[in-house]
């Protein structure tokens, strides 16, 4: 397992739509289908994961180990089959909080330079 | 939540659709992550359906393609890499290059190569078009009854073209994944699929016999390729079984 690990140490970053995943599982343990509602309901319908990205997602963020699999249980609320549930770990925490503070930067830095909440819009 | 008959019948067929889906993703990735993935889908479908029925499930279907194109990209470059995954790209990019130089040349080299048939009503087509496209289309547009060889033939090709490029697929999933076995009968595969390459500016007029041969060698071949690689991918269904309510 020396390669996942090699990874991890050099991933410093995460993509758009792996931080709406973290941030999906900063509220605690979810499944694949409840990560797929909740970054649609975090993102206002902009990201609609499919099955595939989902899961090459996760998979992705299993190798950075950013996230682990905890025991599969049943989600009342969907049926009786048993789910692969997912945590975030401290590496995930804190990627995820290094990457929101770099969001915010950039927000500020936007704001400074009148980019956005600009009196006038569209202007340079 | 309840589905009627209509329902369950379209989510059971989309759920059973997706899980033939899955074989296209690596065995590994699919062997991890394929129950949940159609667990998800099974979701996914539901939802669909209790939101807006058919034109929900259509709309699903449309997002699964592209999500299925997206996401099996991902899969394959996110699988280990051993020497015959190392040997399979090599000789796929040597064989994009080669294709790509012949027909270049071919191209390049147009009005020496290319002799229209002399019993075309049609002429030959121009440098800029697709030689072969041209000749199906003068086949399909008049030929036929007088020229059922040339018919066939154009008819041949078209079938060893999509036999070779459902045979390539097969071929890049599973010689890259799946051993040494199915690298040779790809191997032998793509030194057919050459053969087809003479057919741009092959004239058929005076060869007939000889172009559908030359066409129609392809057929058991990519029949037989698409058979061994299955048989050597060992086609299997993912562990265990999604039941959806």
């Amino acid at each position: 397992m020396g390669k996942p690990h090699m990874r991890s140490v050099q991933a410093a970053s995460v993509t758009p739509v792996e931080f709406y995943m973290l941030l999906a599982l900063v509220d605690g343990d979810r499944h694949g289908y409840a990560i797929m509602q909740q970054v649609d309901a975090d993102s206002q319908g902009a990201v609609q994961l499919g099955p595939g990205t989902l899961y090459t997602a996760i998979k992705r963020l299993l190798e950075y180990r950013y996230i682990r699999e905890v025991e599969s249980r049943i989600d009342p609320d969907l049926d009786d089959a048993r789910r692969k549930y997912y945590r975030l770990t401290a590496a995930g925490r804190a990627v995820a909080v290094a990457e929101a503070e770099r969001l915010a930067t950039l927000v500020r830095l936007a704001r400074a330079r009148h980019l956005i909440d600009a009196p006038a819009r569209g202007g340079r | 939540m309840t589905i009627n008959r209509t329902g369950a019948n379209l989510t059971a067929w989309s759920v059973s659709t997706y899980w033939l889906i899955l074989h296209v993703y690596p065995s590994t990735f699919r062997g991890e992550f394929g129950e949940s993935m159609a667990q998800v889908f099974g979701d996914s479908v539901r939802d669909a359906w209790n939101r807006a029925g058919v034109r929900g499930l259509l709309e699903l279907w449309r997002r699964t393609v592209v999500d299925v194109a997206v996401s099996l990209v991902r899969a394959y470059a996110g699988e280990p890499r051993g020497p015959i995954f190392k040997l399979t790209a090599g000789l796929s990019i040597l064989y994009v290059c080669a294709v790509a130089a012949i027909v270049g040349y071919g191209a390049l080299r147009f009005d020496e190569f290319y002799q229209a048939p002399a019993f075309s009503r049609f002429g030959a087509p121009a440098a800029h078009e697709n030689v072969l496209i041209a000749a199906y289309e003068q086949a399909l547009r008049g030929e036929f009854g007088r020229y059922r060889a040339f018919t066939m033939a154009a008819g041949f090709s078209l079938a060893i073209l999509l036999g070779v490029t459902a045979a390539l697929f097969g071929l890049w999933q599973k010689s890259v994944l799946h051993g040494a076995g199915a690298l040779v009968g790809g191997t032998a595969l793509t030194m057919f699929a050459f053969e087809l390459l003479p057919v741009v500016w092959f004239p058929l007029d005076r060869y007939p016999v000889g172009a559908l041969w030359l066409m129609g060698g392809g057929v058991p071949l990519a029949a037989g390729t698409c058979l061994l690689v299955v048989m050597l991918g060992r086609l299997r269904p993912a562990r265990g079984r999604f039941t959806h309510s």
